[in-house]
């Protein structure tokens, strides 16, 4: 158990603060749950955990290419460039 | 960034040098008369450029596994070796059977290549900057240095014509070839590439398919894409043939090649003006692609038809470019390589019944007759011009709508059993095993190696979460353009990509535990 003895029994619970992390990040909750997500951060190593987990998730990502991560592209990675290029023979 | 693109020139400098010396092809301005000395017929040049346009697709995909799994700048040597073939034995030709296989090797020559070198180009620019930002003015130098080469063999190999035989000009391409496969063997390749897995390539053509072939606007855009190359292709195949029919010497042959080739280049820059796709000059361009082609199925004067070849392959080029970017902005970037794979599959398959009717046309009415076929594509392509290119770029939802959101309920990014039950007495919901705090490991949080556990999440998981997180947290586009786009409601688009930033934390979690454990170990 990591709740701080801070913590109060009718705030908002583990499972609720890791649902609403994406929306939290982004800025996407209001102003009344952004409190209250906060306050629970204050007292809760675990989702701050998660919560610094995700910031590196999303950092990770934005360092890669969407050539990077398409599934098929080391096989035929741009070819829509050569597809333009292909019916001709020099 | 200065001394990264420094660096990048630097180490491209090879390259450039071996696609100039792979491009310098002395016999491909007098092709058509060589072919004629040696008993081609109109209809044999039309079976041998569908021929040819059947062993390149087959090869394309097969070169492209070999390239990722072997070398790549190995696949751009044997590309010369298959082209040095080729010209050898079109030069020792003496009949159209023997010419076929030299053609093969052509073939074999272009499958090799094409793909491979934007490939490499692509993961050097990556991996010396560590971005694809110059990708575009990279691949727009490769393709300059490519256009000079022609351009300077076509005048060069019609000047060689007027004072030694013609098929001089093949035995004199090989040298070139061989100094081609030395400067690679001083590259320097990338090594960013990986293995693909088979499930994947099937998942992602079935995807594919569905996209090319779903009604909407990319069906133009991608009908659009094939009648342009079918027009440009026409050209560069049997552009020569109105030459051979209208009897002009030799020494006109390189000037007619090197202003198609140059074309090609001059049409790119012109494709890149925004004002190419206002209404005025959309509809200058349309009727000038159909007047272009009309002139070819009518007139015999030899200058008219050569600058007619010349303006309908420039306006053909120019078109492509902004029809390019509809498709690339139509298709997301998971499908984008698969869906340019299928349109070029498209192209090929239309182009082999054109160039054999072409061909046959051509042998009992005239190349002139044989041009009513280009008028009859040039219609087409005009029409679809008209409707695609004013338009703004096709909006994604509109286009790929093939990757529905998942109906089932998302799974929890943490599992249920990481957290005390509904009717734990104390602390009801919340965490059971919390994760453990990331900061202090043994490795590196921005290091390479968790940067590829990222890629590898984000490349395995299902396309719709890839979709979402690609545009959000790779490409970094705002949330209200992602779901304008990918047309999902805010809550869908924010569970998928919380169920995608969740799958690579579990990742993540996973190696760092590994990895931690081994340490420990």
């Amino acid at each position: 158990m990591t709740m701080d003895s801070g913590s109060r029994r009718d705030d908002l619970r583990c499972i609720e603060v890791v649902d609403m992390v994406t929306a939290y990040l982004d800025g996407e909750v209001s102003e009344d749950q952004r409190r209250r997500i906060d306050h629970h951060l204050d007292g809760c190593q675990g989702c701050q955990a998660a919560l610094h987990q995700f910031r590196t998730v999303i950092r990770l990502a934005g360092r890669l290419t969407p050539a990077d991560v398409a599934s098929i592209d080391p096989l035929i990675r741009d070819r829509l460039t050569a597809t333009l290029r292909a019916p001709r023979r020099h | 960034m200065r001394a990264e693109r420094h660096l990048l020139n630097g180490r491209l400098v090879p390259l450039y040098a071996a696609v100039f010396f792979q491009n310098l092809a002395l016999w491909v301005p007098i092709e058509k008369l060589f072919m004629t000395t040696i008993g081609f017929n109109p209809a044999s040049v039309g079976v041998m450029a569908a021929v040819y346009a059947i062993v390149v697709p087959v090869l394309e995909v097969p070169s492209g596994v070999l390239a990722d799994r072997w070398s790549r700048r190995g696949v751009l040597i044997l590309a010369a070796i298959a082209a040095i073939l080729s010209v050898l034995i079109g030069g020792f030709s003496q009949s159209v059977a023997t010419y076929m296989i030299s053609a093969g090797f052509l073939g074999v020559f272009f499958a090799l290549q094409s793909g491979t070198l934007e490939s490499v180009v692509y993961d050097t620019v990556l991996e010396e900057t560590g971005s694809s930002d110059a990708f575009e003015k990279t691949m727009g130098r490769v393709r300059l240095v490519e256009s000079v080469a022609l351009v300077a063999s076509a005048l060069a190999g019609g000047a060689i014509a007027t004072v030694a035989p013609l098929r001089a000009t093949y035995f004199l391409t090989a040298p070139l070839l061989v100094t081609s496969c030395v400067v690679l063997l001083r590259f320097r390749e990338p090594r960013l590439h990986k293995a693909e897995d088979e499930e994947s390539l099937r998942r992602q053509l079935g995807t594919t398919y569905r996209t090319i072939l779903a009604p909407g606007q990319l069906r133009a855009v991608v009908a659009l894409t094939v009648a342009g190359s079918v027009l440009m292709q026409g050209m560069l195949e049997f552009g020569p043939l109105w030459l051979v029919a209208l009897a002009v010497p030799a020494f006109l042959y390189g000037p007619q090649w090197a202003g198609l080739t140059s074309a090609l280049g001059l049409g790119a820059l012109l494709g890149a003006q925004p004002w190419i796709t206002r209404r005025w000059a959309v509809g200058l361009v349309a009727v000038a692609i159909v007047a272009c082609c009309a002139v070819l199925a009518l007139s015999h004067f030899a200058l008219l038809v050569v600058g007619v070849q010349v303006l309908l392959t420039l306006l053909v080029v120019a078109v492509s470019i902004p029809v390019l970017r509809r498709l690339h902005d139509a298709v997301p970037s998971a499908i984008r390589a698969g869906v340019a794979s299928g349109v070029g599959t498209l192209t090929w398959l239309t182009f082999i019944p054109f160039a054999l009717a072409f061909g046959a046309v051509s042998q009992r009415a005239g190349v002139n007759e044989a041009g009513w076929l280009l008028v009859a594509i040039g219609v087409v392509a005009a029409v679809l011009i008209i409707v695609v290119l004013p338009r703004s770029p096709v909006p994604r939802a509109e286009a790929a709508p093939l990757v529905p959101a998942p109906a089932q309920e998302m799974e929890p990014i943490f599992p249920v059993d990481r957290f005390l039950p509904p009717d734990d007495p104390e602390w009801p919901g919340h965490w059971a095993y919390p994760p453990s705090s990331w900061d202090g490991l043994s490795v590196s949080l921005d290091g390479a190696e968790a940067l590829e556990q990222a890629r590898v999440a984000i490349a395995e998981m299902p396309p719709t979460l890839r979709q979402v997180i690609v545009l959000r947290d790779v490409q970094g586009a705002m949330p209200s353009l992602v779901r304008r786009s990918l047309d999902l409601r805010p809550e869908e688009e924010r569970a998928l990509l919380q169920q995608a930033r969740g799958l690579v934390r579990l990742q993540l979690e996973h190696y760092f535990e590994e990895r931690e454990g081994d340490d420990d170990g």
